[in-house]
């Protein structure tokens, strides 16, 4: 029953979080921007349109990662601390594993249609993936390492590892595809990227997915480093990450792909190389 | 031998008008591109020799929707070339500060668009924030907001009160806070300065080969300005100054276009200050005679050229238009080869390119050039 209501509950948080970013991103912009509550209705409306079967595509691989994808990142939502239907210790290597998981099964479907944009969107999202995950990857061993379980992360790790924090909001914005790198999603050179070729079903769930992808990746980031104690606070550090998302969305513009991975490596790893020194020595 | 070839368009998220562009890659560097239009051929031409010389100025108004002003009074002055009459002081002025608010509100647009094919939306939102200020002037002053259609032959059909005449300085001036603004923003911004500086490169030798005029001709350090050369409307009075950049890249051809806003506020300011009362429409005799004119004015995006020829009747009897992108286009291949994917929506933008003005239709049929007459038109339906 609780699993039934955790997977439930995350699917109507991240819709929110997604009309939430659309509609404080639109005022920033100086623009009215969609309802709080629009991604919802995007999600019904999408599943009562048409489903398109692609020539010589793998469309039955495609439905099958829209699902999995999905289950996949609410896997993630039942490991957080108050949620505590996965706990054990080293759930941190779950955690990668489930992460990078998501993104492979963006990558795939990039991969299962004929078109060039799809396969051009999974290419870059290949190089993104390399680009991002091995900064992520260090942060997420170096808690392991530390904490051994999600569930005993200390309150208030911003304090000891403001670095940290700030590599991870720019690996959130790459993990979510948000600007500055929103590289294997440009729609100006790629059109829908991986999704072009989608429709109906398929794509009201990769959109789901990658709702659920910001959902937990702003969450991820509140429990690293501010693990509140109650659900309340939770949800108010949440939104002040989410909020700091969305400045960097609407400041930046894109970067190119190789600016993308330059950034990742040269600038985050060595941020991140200095917080985590200063533990060991 | 390529390994993938990528369809730009005719309907694609970068490019909103109907161009077909096939990129040649390997990896995601483009090593090739194919260019072909033909898309959204109007025949505006066949339409311009089937009306007479008043209504026709309202058609070449409907050419483009973005430099609408440009083509309208570039016929009209061609026309008025024709008939060899002079327009009176006040028309020459207003018609000079439409032109410029038009120049704005192109140049602000293409900001806009700029931004937005870097994915910077916000820019895009910033711009188009601003050009209602324009808008709203060009409303006050011709009573629309897209096509002004103020031109007629002798003269403008509007007048110009006092109070318009302040308002709109008014948004002058808030506008000019507001360019400088951008200009800032667009100078300082690390991310902008990465995706433009150094890409799409054209140096001068390249555009004295290709021809290549107005912003994009400017940016590669050549001052080729028809308000300079021409000396046509009001331009020679007000003091006209050419803005030049020598890099020849995006951020070259960004910075020009941003300064030439500058420069189009200070102008339109000028001269609808030195605005003095007086008559705004000489009186014309419609007769012309058979003979033939050509006339340049420079829109936003470059020359626009037109060639009126006349047969003594009240109609043209040929009308030939060369618009800016038609000269512009050819650099595709120069600016694209040797950079990546993603650079691509940022140089085709970075020309300004309007590809509606650029569509030509010639019909090859069995390899010879065929005609399409209307009848044929009608038989295919």
């Amino acid at each position: 029953m609780v699993i039934i209501e955790v997977f439930f509950i995350s699917i109507f948080l991240s819709f929110i979080y997604e009309g939430i970013i659309r509609k404080v991103a639109a005022r920033m912009q100086n623009r009215i921007g969609p309802p709080i509550w629009q991604p919802i209705l995007d999600f019904i409306k999408l599943l009562s349109k048409e489903r398109f079967e692609v020539q010589n595509s793998n469309f039955s691989l495609v439905s099958f990662l829209s699902i999995i994808s999905v289950i996949g990142l609410i896997t993630i939502v039942f490991m957080f601390p108050f949620v505590g239907i996965l706990n054990f210790n080293w759930d941190f290597i779950l955690l990668i594993y489930l992460l990078v998981f998501s993104t492979a099964c963006f990558i795939l479907v990039g991969f299962s249609f004929p078109s060039p944009y799809p396969l051009i969107g999974s290419t870059r999202e290949i190089i993104l993936l390399l680009a991002y995950d091995f900064p992520l990857m260090i942060i997420i061993l170096f808690f392991g390492i530390n904490y051994q379980s999600i569930q005993f992360i200390p309150n208030n790790l911003i304090l000891s590892f403001p670095l940290l924090f700030v590599s991870f909001l720019f690996i959130t914005q790459a993990k979510v595809g948000l600007p500055p790198f929103n590289i294997s999603e440009a729609d100006q050179e790629i059109a829908a990227s991986f999704l072009t070729e989608c429709s109906g079903f398929e794509l009201a769930m990769f959109n789901l997915a990658k709702s659920l992808k910001i959902f937990v990746m702003v969450s991820l980031t509140t429990i690293f480093f501010f693990n509140p104690p109650n659900i309340p606070m939770f949800f108010l550090t949440s939104l002040f990450v989410l909020f700091i998302g969305i400045l960097l969305r609407v400041i930046l513009a894109r970067f190119r792909i190789d600016q993308g991975f330059k950034f990742l490596w040269i600038f985050l790893l060595p941020l991140i190389f200095i917080d985590i020194i200063k533990v060991i020595i | 031998m390529h390994d993938l070839m990528i369809p730009f368009g005719p309907a694609h998220p970068a490019l909103p008008e109907p161009v077909y562009l096939k990129l040649f890659l390997e990896g995601e560097e483009i090593q090739d591109v194919d260019f072909s239009v033909g898309y959204n051929h109007k025949g505006i031409e066949k339409s311009l020799e089937e009306m007479d010389y008043i209504k026709s100025i309202f058609m070449a108004g409907r050419v483009c929707g973005i430099c609408s002003s440009a083509h309208s009074t570039c016929y009209t002055q061609t026309v008025e070339k024709l008939l060899n009459i002079e327009i009176p002081n006040r028309a020459r002025l207003i018609r000079t500060s439409i032109f410029e608010l038009e120049r704005l509100h192109s140049h602000l647009l293409w900001l806009g668009m700029f931004g937005h094919e870097m994915g910077f939306d916000t820019l895009f939102m910033l711009s188009f924030r601003e050009r209602e200020y324009v808008l709203d002037s060009l409303e006050l002053i011709t009573g629309k907001r897209v096509v002004h259609d103020i031109n007629t032959i002798g003269g403008v059909r509007r007048d110009v009160s006092q109070e318009t005449m302040s308002k709109v300085l008014k948004n002058l001036d808030i506008l000019k806070d507001k360019v400088e603004h951008l200009q800032n923003l667009v100078e300082k911004d690390p991310i902008i300065k990465k995706r433009t500086v150094g890409i799409g490169k054209l140096d001068k030798k390249d555009v004295e080969r290709l021809c290549l005029v107005g912003p994009v001709a400017r940016a590669s350090g050549i001052p080729y300005d028809i308000r300079k050369t021409d000396r046509y409307l009001a331009y020679d009075d007000l003091g006209f100054k050419i803005v030049v950049e020598n890099d020849g890249d995006n951020f070259a051809r960004t910075l020009v276009r941003i300064k030439e806003m500058l420069e189009s506020i200070r102008l339109v300011k000028l001269a609808i200050k030195s605005i003095k009362p007086g008559i705004i429409k000489n009186k014309v005799v419609m007769n012309f005679p058979v003979d033939e004119a050509i006339s340049r004015v420079e829109a936003p995006r470059g020359e626009l050229i037109y060639y009126v020829k006349s047969n003594g009747s009240n109609k043209p009897a040929r009308v030939k238009i060369r618009t800016p992108t038609y000269a512009n286009i050819l650099c595709l291949n120069k600016i694209l080869v040797g950079h990546t994917l993603a650079d691509v929506p940022v140089s085709l933008e970075s020309l300004d390119p309007c590809l509606c003005c650029t569509d030509r239709l010639t019909v090859v049929r069995n390899g010879k050039e065929e005609i399409i007459k209307l009848e044929d038109l009608h038989g295919h339906h």
